[in-house]
């Protein structure tokens, strides 16, 4: 229990500075036309995050989990995900919505933004804190992970639900490109 | 940098690891299981097995989006919309999906396995083989149809394979 208190606190310390730092990044302005590397930066961190919580998935899935992957990947995860979240926060904010969103509600499938874009925006936001959880326990509370069925269930749970929604947010960015 | 070779080397190279290691992973299993259970060095070599299927599967969904960026750089963005594409995706979903239900013993592993083996084959062939089945202007359903096909055709042969090697 205490130790569940522990990870908790690690986890809102993190959370809220986390959140604040990368809003903060994405009104810096962009010099230049380097919004080609923020899409495709955006696009192959977010892979490599929704990856990361696929592999954390399937490792808590094990019966003996092997926890230095777990480690390995949730953090991998945490790591690509806020990148992703703050390249693409950085596109969106600086030249999606100004120049390619009037482009696509304008053609042949607005839904592409009016659906897809406006839930991936805010699903995609959970992604960093299913990774937060992952990592603050596999590198907090391994032991409990290693002992309790239960604990091991409920994470692999919620890294389940973070793997469905990043291959959501992957497919809806391909249907928000194909529809300009 | 010609970004259109690289991530074309890296399809290739992930399809010939993925293709290649589901193969070895079904001979594996069938070896093994020939006397009904999987010792612990039959199990080193699947583990092996199934950890180059990830990195060739890793391989292809990097060298993949490394294309559809690239189409939607270079103004061709309604491929992005093409049936074929989205059965790629759905049959790459359908893998990640089978080896989640693999780990967790929630579908037997002679299945799973046959499944894993016949889709690996399906994403590799499924350009020849919907421009020779169906004609080059297949639908998504048409498609996937004909994965559903090749899926069960596979799993029949492996079947039978099984039967005849008597694997238990």
């Amino acid at each position: 229990m205490k130790n569940i208190f522990r990870t908790l606190g690690i986890f809102a310390t993190l959370a809220l500075p986390l959140s604040v730092f990368a809003q903060a990044i994405i009104d810096v302005p962009v010099p230049g036309k380097n919004f080609i590397i923020l899409l495709a930066a955006h696009v192959m961190l977010g892979l490599v995050g929704v990856a990361g919580l696929y592999a954390a998935t399937l490792a808590l899935l094990k019966k003996h989990v092997p926890i230095l992957s777990l480690r390995i990947s949730s953090v991998t995860a945490l790591v690509s995900l806020v990148a992703s979240w703050i390249t693409g926060g950085i596109y969106y904010v600086q030249y999606y919505g100004g120049t390619l969103k009037p482009v696509i509600l304008a053609g042949q499938n607005p839904i592409a933004h009016k659906f897809f874009m406006e839930a991936k925006e805010h699903l995609f936001l959970f992604l960093p804190f299913v990774a937060l959880v992952l990592a603050t326990t596999s590198l907090c509370v391994s032991d409990l992970i290693i002992r309790n069925a239960r604990v091991r269930h409920i994470l692999a749970g919620i890294a389940g639900v973070g793997v469905l929604i990043g291959v959501f947010t992957t497919l809806s960015g391909v249907i928000i490109s194909g529809a300009l | 940098m010609d970004w259109h070779l690289l991530f074309l080397a890296m399809h290739l190279i992930g399809t010939v690891l993925g293709v290649g290691a589901a193969t070895f992973a079904e001979i594996f299993i069938m070896k093994s299981l020939r006397d009904g259970t999987i010792d612990q060095v039959e199990g080193s070599f699947l583990n092996v097995t199934y950890r180059v299927i990830r990195i060739g599967l890793m391989l292809l969904l990097i060298s993949g989006f490394g294309f559809l960026i690239n189409l939607r750089l270079t103004g061709m963005e309604e491929r992005l919309m093409s049936p074929l594409l989205w059965s790629k995706l759905s049959i790459v979903v359908l893998i990640l999906i089978n080896a989640v239900l693999l780990q967790t013993r929630k579908i037997p592993l002679i299945l799973g396995s046959a499944i894993s083996f016949a889709s690996w084959y399906a994403a590799m062939l499924i350009i020849p083989l919907r421009t020779a089945i169906f004609g080059a202007k297949a639908g998504y359903v048409e498609i996937m149809l004909g994965y559903g096909v090749l899926v069960i055709a596979g799993m029949v042969i492996l079947a039978l394979i099984k039967k005849l090697l008597k694997v238990s």
